[in-house]
């Protein structure tokens, strides 16, 4: 029985590795799905390949058994982030010939933009995705040059690029588990794909951030088209760290703090007043401090969050002011407060919190499930557009052949 | 963490025992029980070790190593040796915020530097890392030590996060080379200080506090060893027992209290001390551990066992516990309670690799301790990479590779680095809302 259509979707996160078993024909659909504690990845970097291995493997294994022991899985889609994955803008030229651009000015505009974008990446990186920003045509913004007249052709191209030994020891986890990669996406495109609901129409200006446990991936669409992409080694496991360092309490108590008393915004008032038992959690009692106080804990959250939303609107603010509806995603954006915070930062834009919306995984409707739902869509959607491609080929062809 | 403020400096000068004196007084060849040297690497580092030497607390000879000559000339009154390097690069001058200028002076002057090392038992390195002395020259004198065989104990400060991020790039990176070449290796952040002040401190007072984590650390360390009063007492074997490999995470923490709550506080401040809290420190409890408790009277035998149960249920310490007491009567109803011990022997002895090992010993000269080279074969080994062997669950981020993020270390809390103090905002905004309550 052939297997092609079906695909193993996976998001190793630095905190839970999700799993899910897509069936791509006739319709997208999920059949077995798995999400577990992650070994062996700290702040989306590789630190213990074996013990990572054998955590992803048995979360694939649980995934495969809920779809069936007869589907043998054979390929897999993977999202890419962490430190180490980058980003940059490239730009092709051509002059236009005949005054009126036509295919071969874009294809010669393309060429000029990969060729230069082949130099920019250095030896120990590789290329993950490119995705055309734009075109310029005699400097001025055209979604579609096609026909227009004008002299100068530009070609704006986005780049994301990765280290090498951090895709070679990506690669090697389905490898080992006998699947090969059919797909490589970034995170945070794949949190954007997943988020964009039915209503929302595409040409719309949004900033995407996923903040995860170890990294905070995001992504900026202006009329539709990404502008830029980049990845903050800040994550919620950050927060935790921060509480139980400020706190002086345990990763643990920090951990549940957090869950259920975490708040970005230090709220003033009556609230200065307030402390928490650590008591009331059930666990043994750690330490000498008992109570904590809640604001203490709110501010270091709160410095922490504006820092990593500060970093982004600068990072973005290189590319172009940013104006438009912001999109939080991934575990953190549970916390509450988050939109408000994040709102002050962003020239009081406004938040939403993105659950992933769409119809195939409608079992996954959280934060956290973005990034790998996201991917199906887009591993799916890849599919699409290459076959249609394919069937332009043979057209020519025939074409060509009829004539000689 | 305002404790710290409870323990005045002088208490230091006055905290020596009769016996010592003496010591200090004879001049080092006259074979004292344990030569101890503490270099100052750095210009921060050198005022440091001049005003340690000023207090003497302990027996040890003073170094202060610069490329300044200006700055090595401003310490000569308080009678520490200093050791101008890198003469012939430099033309004492100062190293200008450059690593490599520093590394390069100290790799010129190094027959100076071998002779300045040589007949040491014990090396305390002090560094002051981020500019170009620091960082640089101090990894040379590391390396040094490491090879002529030495026990080193170094204490490193970081600079401020604003002092740019050439400074804490380079402050990294000659961490990394310390803690790698260096038996013990306590970080102290001067981003920490802003914890660590109360509210309304000045700012020269945040340098005395970091002087003063040194100050007790060093002096802790050296007291422990040349204990004469206490009749559990360490010997430089032992100690060297507790760091048997270079490159292993060090757990460096001291309390103090005094007063009829003294054990307690003592015990609540060892506990929450900031410095357990840095990168290169033990995350969770350590393999070998050093109990030093000092107090004014003689303790009862019930409070020195308690005492040290409490200790070593909150560090461990399972492969090898050294208790040592003393009394002080200077101390009065004080009490202080330092702690070393070090961890990831385990992990490391397992990837234990064999170096090829200079033959130093023949060129030593005599009275260096020799180690012998069944023990340096065993002991002295690289780790492989820095926290791979480590469990993950440790806490922190400690054992993470750092990478600086647009020149800053994001691993390290947000409000360490734009330091804001916790608890003077905490106290700001109570009393704000108190009165708003009340009215």
């Amino acid at each position: 029985m052939a297997q092609d259509n079906i695909l193993a979707v996976i998001d190793i996160g630095s905190a839970e590795t999700k799993v899910l078993i897509v069936d791509l024909e006739p319709q997208l659909q999920v059949i077995g799905a798995f999400c577990a504690k992650t070994e062996g990845m700290r702040k989306g970097e590789i630190v213990n390949l074996g013990a990572l291995k054998e955590s992803v493997h048995s979360a694939i294994r649980q995934a495969e058994k809920m779809a069936g022991a007869a589907r043998r899985v054979r390929g897999a889609c993977l999202a890419v982030s962490g430190a180490l994955v980058g980003g940059f803008s490239v730009t092709g030229l051509t002059s236009v010939k005949s005054g009126c651009v036509r295919a071969e000015d874009k294809e010669a505009a393309r060429d000029d933009a990969f060729s230069a974008c082949i130099h920019r990446v250095p030896e120990n990186r590789h290329i993950v995705q490119h995705l055309l920003r734009r075109y310029l045509l005699d400097r001025r913004e055209r979604e579609e040059p096609l026909g227009l007249s004008g002299k100068e052709l530009t070609y704006d191209l986005w780049v994301i690029d990765a280290d090498d030994t951090y895709l070679t020891e990506l690669y090697q986890i389905p490898n080992r588990y006998g699947m090969a990669v059919r797909g490589l996406f970034p995170a945070s495109l794949a949190s954007a794909e997943a988020i964009r609901t039915f209503a929302q129409i595409m040409d719309d200006n949004r900033l995407v951030i996923d903040i995860g446990a170890g990294t905070s991936d995001f992504v900026l669409f202006r009329d539709g088209a990404v502008v830029c992409t980049g990845v903050i080694p800040v994550g919620g496991e950050h927060i935790t760290n921060d509480m139980s360092l400020g706190l002086q309490i345990s990763k643990e108590d920090a951990e549940r703090l957090k869950i259920k008393y975490g708040n970005a915004y230090a709220r003033e008032g009556d609230n200065v007043f307030a402390e928490i038992d650590l008591d009331s959690f059930d666990g043994e009692l750690k330490g000498f401090s008992k109570h904590v106080s809640r604001y203490k804990m709110e501010l270091i959250t709160e410095v922490r969050l504006r820092e990593l939303f500060t970093l982004i609107s600068k990072k973005i603010n290189v590319e172009s002011a940013f104006s438009g509806t912001v999109f939080l995603t991934g575990g953190t954006a549970q916390m509450e407060g988050i939109g408000k915070l994040a709102s002050s930062i962003f020239g009081n834009a406004e938040v939403r919190i993105g659950e992933p919306s769409l119809s195939f995984a409608r079992a996954y409707a959280e934060p956290k499930y973005s990034t790998v739902v996201g991917l199906a869509k887009l591993y799916r959607d890849s599919q699409a557009k290459s076959a249609e491609r394919d069937v332009k080929v043979g057209w020519f062809r025939r074409l060509f052949r009829e004539i000689f | 963490m305002e404790n710290f403020e409870n323990k005045p400096s002088e208490t230091n000068g006055n905290a020596n025992p009769p016996g010592e004196f003496s010591e200090a007084g004879t001049p080092a060849p006259a074979s004292p029980p344990l030569r101890l040297k503490v270099v100052g690497v750095g210009s921060a580092a050198t005022r440091t070790v001049a005003r340690l030497c000023e207090a003497k607390i302990f027996a040890a000879e003073f170094i202060a190593v610069d490329t300044s000559a200006a700055e090595l000339a401003a310490l000569e009154r308080f009678g520490v040796k200093t050791v101008l390097i890198g003469e012939t690069i430099t033309g004492g001058s100062g190293a200008g915020m450059d690593a490599m200028r520093g590394a390069a002076a100290a790799k010129a002057s190094e027959e100076t530097l071998r002779s300045m090392l040589a007949g040491t038992d014990l090396l305390i390195l002090i560094a002051s890392l981020g500019r170009g002395t620091g960082s640089g020259a101090s990894v040379e004198v590391a390396n040094l030590a490491r090879e002529i065989g030495l026990v080193s104990v170094c204490f490193a400060t970081t600079p401020f996060a604003w002092e740019g991020a050439k400074s804490t790039e380079q402050a990294s990176l000659a961490i990394d080379a310390l803690h790698a070449n260096s038996n013990a290796f306590i970080l102290i952040e001067n981003n920490l200080i802003a914890q660590a002040v109360a509210s309304g401190g000045s700012f020269s007072e945040g340098f005395k506090i970091s002087d003063r984590w040194i100050e007790s650390g060093v002096s802790s360390c050296c007291r422990m060893l040349l204990n004469t009063t206490g009749r559990m007492r360490v010997d430089l074997a032992a100690f060297r027992n507790l760091f048997p490999a270079v490159g292993t995470r060090t757990l460096f923490s001291v309390g103090f209290g005094s007063g009829g709550n003294a054990q307690e506080d003592a015990l609540t401040e060892l506990f929450r001390c900031p410095l357990l809290k840095t990168r290169t420190s033990v995350a969770g409890t350590a393999e070998t551990l050093a109990i030093h408790i000092e107090t004014g009277v003689e303790p009862q035998l019930a409070f020195v066992s308690e005492t040290a149960q409490r200790v070593k249920n909150r560090f461990g310490g399972d492969l090898r516990t050294l208790p040592s007491y003393a009394v002080n009567p200077a101390l009065g109803d004080r009490l202080e309670i330092c702690v070393f011990g070090a961890a990831g022997i385990r992990e490391a002895s397992r990837v234990v690799r064999k170096k090829p090992k200079k033959e130093a010993s023949d060129a030593m000269p005599g009275g260096v301790l020799v180690l012998n080279s069944d023990d340096a074969d065993g002991n002295d080994f690289d780790r492989e990479e820095p926290g791979l062997g480590l469990d993950d669950r440790r806490g922190g981020f400690a054992d993470t590779r750092s990478r600086l993020f647009e020149g800053k270390d994001l691993d390290t809390p947000t409000y360490i680095r734009k330091q804001i103090n916790l608890d003077k905002t905490l106290a700001k905004k109570k009393k704000e809302f108190g009165s708003l309550r009340k009215s």
